[in-house]
């Protein structure tokens, strides 16, 4: 029988998200170390959640999606802050911010290609998204922020041009 | 604005963190991508996973450079 909606690891991605409201408080207080503490504890419990998930035998699809979800509202949101209070460089992180939206639509569109609920696995976006944790750590920090961000996003270019290949040229595989 | 501790131990808080999880995921890329390599079978799941081990190799290393940027340069 497939684990409800309401299982331990679902509810610490729910415990995830709702560290996105500290964490705008403390950059928009400019509270460096307290922001960080922040991100730190998201980025444990987004490690946590999936061994929570197997630990309990709780995985579902559900959880899938509420953790891309979640991932993508704290670090993108983050992003989007730290750009406005100009703790991150606002260049990079518009660039980041454009080729997530344009990897989500090549997505959608192997989604439909595929006809099923399944998408594309690409471990090096995944890889990326995690890193995205980290960069919003430099950017708290004010950790050679002029470096990391141009370079990361010119790597996740180089990600979603792949990926893009993989999703639209690709025969698609079962 | 409140200071947990002082910003120099901050930052080496910081520097602790992103190198010894850049160095140990090093290593995991790495021993994933010689294990992929050894695959025989040239499958799209291969490519995939020989791609997504090079960017984690990638990110790490971007990491480390960075350290070694905000130290030395």
């Amino acid at each position: 029988m497939e684990p409800g909606v309401v299982n331990p690891a679902n509810a610490v991605t729910l415990a995830r998200l709702l560290t996105i409201f500290p964490l705008w408080y403390f950059i928009a207080n400019d509270e460096r170390q307290l922001a960080f503490v922040v991100i730190v504890v998201g980025g444990l419990m987004d490690l946590v959640d999936g061994w929570v998930a197997k630990a309990f035998h709780c995985q579902t699809a559900f959880g899938e999606v509420f953790d891309a979800i979640a991932d993508g509202l704290l670090y993108g949101s983050a992003l989007v802050v730290l750009a406005v209070y100009g703790w991150a460089p606002r260049g990079p992180v518009v660039a980041i911010m454009g080729l997530g939206v344009v990897n989500a639509v090549f997505r959608y569109i192997y989604q439909r290609r595929a006809g099923r609920t399944m998408n594309y696995l690409s471990l090096a976006m995944e890889r990326f998204t995690g890193n995205l944790a980290f960069l919003i750590g430099f950017a708290i920090t004010g950790y050679e922020v002029d470096f990391y961000f141009p370079v990361c996003a010119s790597l996740m270019a180089v990600i979603v041009i792949h990926d893009a290949k993989r999703m639209l040229v690709d025969p698609v595989t079962r | 604005m409140i200071e947990l501790v002082p910003h120099s131990v901050f930052m080496g808080i910081a520097t602790v963190i992103i190198v010894g999880t850049c160095a140990s995921w090093l290593v995991v890329e790495y021993v994933n991508l010689r294990r992929t390599l050894r695959e025989t079978v040239h499958t799209p799941e291969r490519h995939d996973r020989i791609f997504g081990s090079i960017i984690g190799a990638a990110i790490m290393v971007i990491g480390l450079v960075g350290v070694v940027k905000y130290y030395w340069f």
